[in-house]
């Protein structure tokens, strides 16, 4: 449903030419959940916000097709790409706490893309809304919709931020870092709650993050980028049983896991030669 | 509650220390209300009688105390150059003033939104550079010599006023309401310029935040994402400072009365400062510093309203 071909993004703020995402080609099937792991710099979450059209400043496209069901996201002008955005794709963020806005009512921001893209009237729309924040397992959903988002939990901004995207249904939902501002019992549920989603409603997700471990929980498949290219892919049991690169294993080893899971964790424990338990 | 109580404690304390300062400004200042009233060629045992009917001879303390209570009874005292109650004397001249400072304000608003809005979504562009250049030129010129002008272009060139011709509103409200339309237009034009700029700036650091973001990611507009996300967070730092506006307007509408001819409360107070007419100059000032301040406590509420996150 979604084929990135040949992607090349560079930033023209200054002098020199600085590439950021440089020919990478993925895709993503229907109901897929697809990972892209890589450290900050790696062009992961340039090659998310141009899928989801929004461009940074100064980031040139230089060439390449983004394919949402058959139509080129790239060649959309901007009015039909806003067709597309929150309606086709809903996308979650890293850091919940400021990707609300601070004096617009929870309702409101939820149901901000029904406004956009459907005719549904206020009270078809306010229940929609209800469903959607039951759905991401808030409590009091009607009492939610007057509340203004500092009157929240990260956990719960980013669950909130999760019913604003899928209001419309999308086929794709992006996810950009959406735990890593989160603390691990949050973050678990999280998870599990985007997990749940894709089971019901069989949306795609374009899961990005930099923590291997949360990848590993969630998606089915996995790209591993660097640099702005994509150094490894595959189904993420196989990358991890048996990563082709020194880079792909030393984020591996990275991963702070639970004791015995992870075989380069144990090798470290030994070298370090510390008792933790 | 408790705000409440704390917002009018402390008006009542910065009246009691306006009015104050207003009575020790009087002392200081040389020139005697007996002798304005009796004229140069009064002799001096005659101003001396006058002075003591006045009360004039009582002690600072014991003057100041009587005023206050007179004052808190609802008598403001006569004025002495006028010879008529000080409440009359302002009664007449508030709406004028307050009229004048209030049509200001109006425009402030209907210049500072659009200018502030467009230069932002046309950011870099030329209308957002004309308004740039306009503004600084705006800005740099004195309310006063605005209305200078405004009355060569729009008074004696264009004839769309009667400079001097001022109407009372006991006579003909419209006729009224229309010789104010450019005496209000100089005093706000400099702020106007202000606050579009500040409102521009405010913008700017607002369509950069990450909230924007989520809202384009839901499809909106470049309109709608101004107007309906980075508006309401862009004013607030503005409230502020369309508070210190008003109470400048007010400041200035005494200099405006003068240039337009306006017999409002900023003629009358300069009259009675020169008359030494204190019981005049002392219920104007703590008029307006009453004015003033409950500007500010509205525009804490109006703060509070917009955003939750402010506890007050």
């Amino acid at each position: 449903m979604l084929q990135v071909d040949r992607l090349s993004i560079h930033f023209a703020d200054r002098e020199e030419v600085q590439e950021v995402v440089r020919g990478i080609s993925f895709s993503v099937q229907d109901g897929e959940i697809v990972g892209i792991v890589g450290e900050s710099g790696s062009g992961k979450t340039m090659t998310a916000l141009t899928i989801a059209g929004l461009f940074k400043e100064h980031a040139v496209l230089d060439a390449g097709t983004i394919r949402l069901d058959g139509t080129d996201l790239l060649k959309l002008t901007e009015r039909e790409m806003r067709q597309v955005q929150g309606n086709r794709i809903g996308m979650i963020f890293q850091e919940p706490m400021t990707a609300l806005n601070p004096t617009m009512k929870i309702g409101r921001q939820v149901e901000e893309a029904l406004r956009l893209h459907t005719d549904l009237d206020s009270r078809a729309r306010k229940a929609a809304v209800i469903r959607a924040l039951e759905e991401v397992e808030l409590d009091e959903a009607e009492k939610l919709l007057s509340k203004y988002p500092h009157e929240l939990s990260g956990g719960m901004r980013q669950r909130v931020m999760i019913a604003a995207a899928m209001i419309c249904r999308p086929s794709l939902l992006i996810a950009d870092e959406p735990t890593t501002a989160l603390d691990a019992a949050t973050q678990e549920s999280i998870l599990k709650l985007l997990k749940k989603l894709n089971d019901k409603y069989g949306m795609s997700i374009l899961f990005i993050s930099h923590n291997l471990r949360v990848v590993k929980e969630l998606c089915t498949r996995v790209f591993v980028m660097k640099d702005g290219e994509i150094l490894e892919e595959g189904e993420t049991e196989v990358v991890f049983q048996n990563p082709k690169t020194e880079y792909t294993k030393a984020l591996i080893a990275a991963i702070p896991a639970r004791v015995g899971e992870n075989p380069y964790y144990e090798m470290l424990k030994q070298k370090a030669g510390r008792q933790y338990d | 509650m408790k705000y409440t109580v704390k917002k009018i404690a402390g008006l009542i304390i910065t009246l009691l220390i306006v009015s104050m300062l207003a009575f020790l400004a009087f002392e200081l200042i040389p020139g005697d209300p007996a002798r304005s009233i009796l004229g140069t060629e009064a002799t001096e045992s005659k101003v001396q009688a006058l002075r003591e009917e006045m009360g004039l001879n009582r002690p600072l303390p014991q003057r100041y105390g009587q005023w206050v209570k007179d004052f808190v009874t609802g008598d403001m005292g006569t004025s002495y150059s006028y010879q008529e109650p000080v409440k009359d004397l302002i009664a007449d001249k508030l709406p004028v003033t307050f009229t004048m400072t209030a049509m200001a304000f109006v425009f402030i608003l209907l210049f500072f939104i659009p200018i502030g809005l467009l230069s932002v979504r046309y950011e870099n562009r030329w209308i957002d550079k004309l308004f740039l250049i306009g503004n600084q030129v705006t800005m740099s010129i004195p309310p006063f010599f605005v209305g200078m002008i405004f009355t060569v272009i729009f008074g004696l060139t264009l004839r769309l006023f009667v400079p001097g011709g001022y109407i009372s509103y006991t006579e003909n409200v419209s006729g009224f309401l229309g010789y104010l339309i450019f005496p209000s237009l100089a005093l706000a034009l400099p702020k106007a310029a202000m606050t579009a700029k500040m409102f521009r700036n405010a913008l700017l650091s607002e369509i950069h935040k990450d909230y924007i973001r989520t809202a384009k990611s839901r499809g909106n507009g470049p309109w709608r994402i101004l107007i309906c996300h980075a508006f309401r967070n862009g004013i607030l730092p503005v409230i502020t400072f369309l508070g210190m506006a008003a109470a400048d307007l007010i400041a200035n509408s005494i200099v405006i009365e003068q240039v337009f001819g306006i017999p409002g409360l900023g003629r009358t107070l300069i009259s009675s400062i020169s008359n030494r007419d204190y019981p005049v100059v002392e219920a104007v000032i703590v008029l307006i510093a009453a004015v003033i301040l409950i500007l500010n406590t509205v525009v804490d509420l109006l703060y509070r309203a917009l955003d939750k996150r402010i506890v007050l």
